[in-house]
């Protein structure tokens, strides 16, 4: 760890605070309907797909728009990736996709996991990358916005049956924020030397007389939305540590920004529009403090080098101009500093892109991301989906606070009784069940034991990211696990679904529960909500259900390899 | 159901000719506009022919150039396409080696590549630097650090029959520091420096 | 009325603890267990270890003494969340017992017929519609009802929150009077119109002895969070083998047992229905009447109590706390005047003055009691007082006052004191007030008490007082 780097992390942090905060601002003036410059046509639009923008749906119907909506993405993207090779646009003449990895491509973009069982350039036509890939890109992150918001008006929203409207709360997150942004920072991207085109695949002699087929495409504008929107969905298979991707230390910042911008600016906009700034302060301190913790440790265990290559007459001391520290799989330009950094946003968020390989990190390096998405993806966390979860758990915390003192706990003026405790309970039990039964499964079947690539306590640390990851609806991966078999494509899509849709449905339950309720106004008696003792309670309830569920299987994965590899055990 | 049904693949539709055809679209045609050269993929020309992207690693063995961080992607073996063959710099199918840091293997081909790497270095002292014997995430890194340029200095001087210091100046010239300072890490672009090399001291071939 | 306390119940009185103890182990039946699912699944598991502690000593195993330890712990557990609840439940009964105290000892006495001179004893809650009961100073009304004789100052502040007792009599707009209010002065008797339905007494009793006690929201919310979590754990727990298998490692079931039972909530979900019957338990104590389980919440989440009536926190006896004299006035003459008018007045402001001046001055009972003439306070004259050598004391409502000087003494003690604003601020003008005046051979004197709402005097000779009250 050296200044330098510490200092980068830093500049991160007020980078994104600096501009989350107006970005909050305007977020919550569209999703209220203030700002509203683009009406007309996205009421001519919403017009033209026999919506009523007028019209409000109850939770139910919410709900079913919008996993109706999803499935419909879902089945467009199959088909594209199954015919592509009859569409146009397919300069690297590829194939058409096999069943079972199109089936778990298609829910991974849909579910905003991108989780990718293929190199994308040697697998997706142009075609497939920008009308399938770019397009889910969009619209799975307007999904989660869309929930989120629903879930806003929940607590802003007295005694009222309706929720907004699925399809204008989708097509506003793409109008006013998504596509702006993307335009913008693609912009951006291609400057600094991210390919945008829609040629060949360009064929290079080298200076040593070989030949080198360099794939290009559409990047830029598939690279800017992909973090904008929380996917991590890479144009290539390297992703975010691709050149072309990610082409210089400012790009790298660029995406560190935002990935997180939206997801950190939903948490100022969630304060605002519930009319208490110091509410969407408060979780935003708990955000960083959990963030912090696990870009200390990552940046921490990834200076200190692989403890095996003692004595090898390597260098790994990190300096102002050697990389040092551990740097299997990451690249020069970002250094241990932006890697640790990068990957720890990345499974924060639900985005899931990469800049280095989390499969070659130390043990206790590759265990910070894999925590961060066992504890719910809750630091800022996804477009959306990252405020949701955490209110959820800011729910089972006013509970427990509440039943402390001896009241029925409330949130914003809000009661938490059962109804809410009982759906947020079903959100916590998804992520073991769907990441400890289907890797445990994973860990018998010997289909599941085929995938991996390492042996020892790494291989169980693969598998286990792999579900955490799908389940997390991250799309990062410890990528040396061969997932591309028959097993791994449904089993993941499964974990994906689950991940998404059980946790999105009984959101919006909560979401409906609430509009319902009166709002109470806060008395003496009630239990702040944006002071150090809540945000201190609130870490400790996140850290402790998941540090409990998921302790025990850490124990057997990173944790003893990381003492194995102290020993000197090599497998 | 139904009800839904409609409006949500209207939508899609809608979405799909937007955020699908006419942003990619739109995107292109400025970039192509404002950055003809980054659009393309930083596309070096020499002498008429490309010959690889500023961006893109390209592998070099000679000991007259500085070579590039290690490779691990692949590509398809050409005799059964369902296994892989190593490709060392295939930029059309990226990839880091995901070696576990457990891996015995890996362990083992590192140690190897720093033992080779002080065989064909030996007038550098010091320890290799890590990123020159490990390989990158990508295995398209274009870049090397300042001390991995360095420990090939001498090497390079004495294959192009140039002075050490000329060799090493030139090596600063093309290292590009933090952005601002603070962004990012000091590196130096491999291709780049190549080709300044052949142009200061060409090498008939 | 002072706050009533029912007796504290000492958590472990031999009684309680020693049903308790058996019923921890009659509590162990899987109906009344599976209520309670984090208990059930810790029955569960301990059924199992035994199970396979009994396995390993018949058939040796390797962990013998670890599964029986294990086996005795979580045995230990279930039956310490059981007998908790059965104390708990056992305070309840004790608490219910007492309250039925309180419910039978409400007596009424009923009557044939209204100017019958005879009553017989019967309990309130035995008296149905239609029955005639006779109220006399002192007792408490059995029933809602209407007066068919007689009139009465009631004190009726428990419900209505006037400290000042009213006036009931028969016939008219001031004929009904409700149960629990208490006859302050004179004999009334009631019709009673209403049968005892089933009184909150009732109620609580069954609430306290959990016969009826539904789970309070929140428990039931807390225990949806406890099952949750018991699942999650469970999953956990469930699904270690198959990544332990990976490892080549066999984890032995008593450890995967004593892993699920160290992660489960079991302390919470052991206790939880204790901690419901604590709640109600301590809400009896302080005189809270929880009808329901939510009630017990609501009492919680009270932030700001807003009473349209203060009967329920009033205390109609009006209390003399201060003689306030006023001009000339000696404040022992005024003290004195005021405890031998008051002597033969049995409402509790009557009482309560002659305390004050017994306190304050040490005055004995008169010993001339046969020279002196007491005239008892009635709702009839709303004066009480004593004539003794010719000198007439009386003490009552200024109003009552004002015509009983006039009718003796053939003119009206007239205006208002000179000086009324030097006597205090914020007189409420509109009370009743009290006054008491005598007559000696030269002069009256001339005074008024002050009570928690009746305020205010009028002043005929130099001398005036008062006297002023507890709030």
């Amino acid at each position: 760890m050296i200044a330098t780097g510490i200092l980068q992390i830093i500049l991160y942090f007020v980078l994104l605070i600096g501009l989350a905060v107006p970005m909050g601002r305007y977020l919550a003036g569209v999703y209220e309907g203030k700002i509203a410059f683009l009406a007309p046509v996205e009421r001519g639009i919403l017009r033209l797909c026999f919506v009523d923008p007028d019209q409000e749906q109850h939770w139910t119907v919410y709900a079913l728009a919008c996993l109706v909506f999803n499935l419909v993405g879902i089945f467009a993207l199959y088909a594209l990736m199954r015919f592509q090779a009859d569409l146009p646009f397919n300069p690297a003449g590829q194939t058409a996709v096999a069943p079972d990895l199109a089936f778990n491509t298609a829910v991974s973009f849909a579910t905003n996991t991108n989780w990718q069982n293929y190199g994308g350039e040697s697998t997706m036509s142009t075609l497939t990358q920008m009308l399938g890939m770019t397009v889910h890109n969009f619209t799975s992150a307007a999904t989660g916005m869309a929930v989120l918001v629903a879930l806003i008006r929940g607590f802003t929203r007295r005694q009222v049956r309706t929720l907004g409207n699925f399809y204008v709360d989708a097509l506003r997150s793409i109008l006013y924020v998504l596509l702006p942004m993307a335009v913008v920072m693609a912009l951006f991207l291609v400057w600094q030397g991210v390919p945008q085109n829609l040629g060949d695949y360009t064929e290079a002699t080298t200076l040593e007389g070989a030949k080198q087929l360099i794939a290009q495409g559409p990047v830029a504008s598939q690279v800017a939305i992909k973090h904008l929107g929380t996917n991590g969905g890479g144009f290539f298979n390297a992703n975010s540590a691709h050149p072309f991707e990610n082409p210089t230390a400012l790009t790298n910042l660029a995406q560190m920004v935002g990935q997180v911008l939206i997801s950190a600016a939903f948490v100022f906009a969630f304060g605002r529009m519930v009319g208490d700034p110091r509410q969407g302060r408060a979780l935003v301190i708990a955000m960083s403090v959990m963030l912090t913790v696990g870009i200390g440790v990552c940046y921490w265990a990834e200076s200190q080098g692989n403890p095996a290559l003692n004595g090898a007459g390597i260098d790994m001391v990190t300096s102002v101009t050697n990389s040092g520290g551990n740097m299997e799989g990451k690249e020069v330009r970002f250094g241990i500093a932006n890697s640790a950094l990068f990957a720890a946003t990345t499974t924060g968020t639900s985005n899931g892109a990469v800049n280095a390989m989390h499969d070659s990190f130390t043990p206790i390096g590759g265990m910070v991301p894999l925590v961060n998405i066992m504890l719910g993806e809750v630091v800022f966390g996804g477009v959306g989906v990252g405020l949701h979860g955490m209110i959820i758990f800011v729910i089972v915390t006013v509970f427990i606070a509440g039943l402390m003192v001896g009241r029925t706990p409330e949130y914003l003026g809000k009661k938490m009784e059962a109804r809410e405790v009982k759906f947020a309970v079903l959100c916590i039990l998804i992520f073991p069940l769907s990441i400890l039964g289907l890797g445990g499964a994973a860990m018998v079947l010997p289909a599941g034991l085929a995938g991996m690539s390492a042996a020892g306590p790494h291989g169980l640390t693969e598998v286990l990211y792999a579900y955490t990851s799908a389940t997390g609806n991250n799309g990062s991966a410890f990528a040396g696990l061969s997932g591309n078999t028959p097993w791994y494509n449904s089993s993941l899509a499964v974990a994906m679904l689950i991940g998404r849709y059980l946790v999105i449905v009984p959101t919006l339950a909560i979401a409906g529960s609430l509009a319902a309720k009166k709002i109470v106004p806060p008395s003496a008696g009630t239990f702040p909500t944006y002071g150090s003792l809540f945000i201190i309670l609130l870490i400790a309830v996140i850290v402790v259900i998941g540090g409990l569920t998921f302790f025990p299987v850490l124990a057997l994965g990173p944790i003893v390899e990381h003492l194995m590899l102290a020993a000197g055990t090599l497998f | 159901m139904i009800k839904q049904l409609i409006p949500s693949v209207l939508l899609t539709i809608f979405l799909m000719a937007l955020t699908g055809l006419a942003y990619p679209l739109a995107v292109t045609k400025i970039a192509q506009t404002v950055f003809p050269t980054q659009a393309n993929g930083s596309l070096v020309e020499r002498n008429g022919t490309v010959v690889g992207s500023e961006r893109i690693a390209q592998g070099f063995d000679r000991p007259d150039y500085f070579h590039p961080r290690p490779s691990a992607t692949t590509a398809a073996d050409p005799n059964d396409p369902t296994k892989t063959v190593p490709a060392p710099y295939n930029a059309a199918n990226s990839g880091g080696s995901n070696a576990a840091p457990t891996s015995k293997a890996f362990v083992d081909a590192t140690r190897d590549a720093a033992a080779k790497a002080h065989a064909d270095n030996p007038k550098a002292h010091g320890g290799v630097p890590v990123d020159l014997v490990t390989a990158s995430g990508s295995g398209l890194d274009p870049d090397i650090s300042p001390e991995a340029a360095e420990f090939q200095v001498a090497r390079v001087a004495q294959a192009r029959h140039a002075p050490e210091a000329e060799v090493r100046a030139l090596v600063a010239a093309q290292t590009a520091g933090p952005v601002f300072g603070m962004i990012g890490e000091p590196v130096v672009n491999v291709l780049n420096l190549n080709l300044a090399l052949d142009q200061r001291w060409p090498i008939a071939h | 009325m002072s706050i009533h306390r029912p007796n504290a119940i000492n958590l472990f009185e031999g009684g309680i603890l020693k049903s308790a103890i058996a019923d921890s182990f009659k509590k162990l039946d899987p109906r009344d267990l599976v209520r309670n699912p984090v208990m059930f699944t810790t029955a569960v598991v301990a059924l199992l270890s035994t199970i396979l502690f009994a396995r390993d000593v018949a058939f040796g195993g390797q962990f013998v003494k670890v599964v029986g330890q294990i086996a005795a712990w979580l045995w230990f557990t279930v039956l310490f969340a059981n007998f908790a609840e059965a104390v708990a439940e056992g305070r309840g009964k004790a608490q219910a017992d007492s309250l039925r105290k309180t419910k039978t000892e409400t007596q009424a006495k009923k009557v044939a017929s209204a100017d019958s001179k005879t009553w017989t004893t019967v309990a309130a809650a035995n008296l149905r519609a239609g029955d005639l009961v006779v109220c006399e100073v002192g007792d408490v009304i059995p029933g809602d009802g209407d007066v068919m004789a007689g009139i009465a100052t009631v004190d009726e502040s428990a419900i209505t929150g006037e400290s000042a007792p009213v006036i009931r009599e028969s016939g008219g707009d001031r004929s009904a009077v409700t149960g629990g209010t208490r006859v302050v002065s004179d004999r009334i008797v009631v019709r009673i119109t209403a049968n005892p339905g089933e009184s909150f007494l009732d109620r609580m009793i069954a609430l306290v002895e959990g016969a009826k006690r539904q789970k309070t929201p929140n428990e039931i919310a807390l225990t949806i969070l406890l099952v949750g979590l018991t699942l999650v754990f469970l999953i956990v727990v469930a699904t270690l083998p198959a990544f332990a298998s990976y490892s080549g490692t066999v984890v032995p079931m008593v450890f995967l047992i004593a892993l699920l039972v160290t992660l489960i909530p079991t302390t919470i979900g052991g206790l939880l229905s204790a901690i419901g019957i604590a709640g109600m338990d301590r809400l009896v104590r302080f005189n809270v009447i929880a009808k329901s389980g939510r009630s017990v919440e609501a009492a919680g989440d009270i932030d700001v109590l807003l009473l349209d009536k203060t009967g329920t926190i009033t205390l109609g006896a009006r209390q003399a706390a201060e003689f306030l004299p006023i001009a000339q006035v000696g404040e022992r003459d005024l003290a004195e005047a005021a405890f031998l008018s008051s002597l033969s007045d049995d409402t509790p402001e009557g009482k309560s003055i002659v305390t004050l001046a017994r306190s304050r001055f040490g005055f004995k009972d008169p010993v001339s009691a046969s020279a002196m003439s007491f005239i008892p306070f009635s709702a009839h004259t709303r004066m009480s007082g004593v004539d003794m050598n010719g000198t007439e004391i009386r003490k009552g409502a200024s109003d009552a006052i004002l015509n009983y000087v006039a009718d003796k003494s053939g003119r009206t003690p007239g205006g208002q004191p000179k000086d009324r604003s030097h006597w205090s601020n914020g007189w409420p003008r509109r009370a009743a007030r009290p006054c008491w005046w005598r007559v000696t051979a030269r002069r009256w004197e001339w005074s008024t008490s002050r009570t928690s709402s009746s305020r205010g005097s009028a002043n005929v000779s130099p001398r005036c007082a008062r006297w002023a009250s507890a709030r």
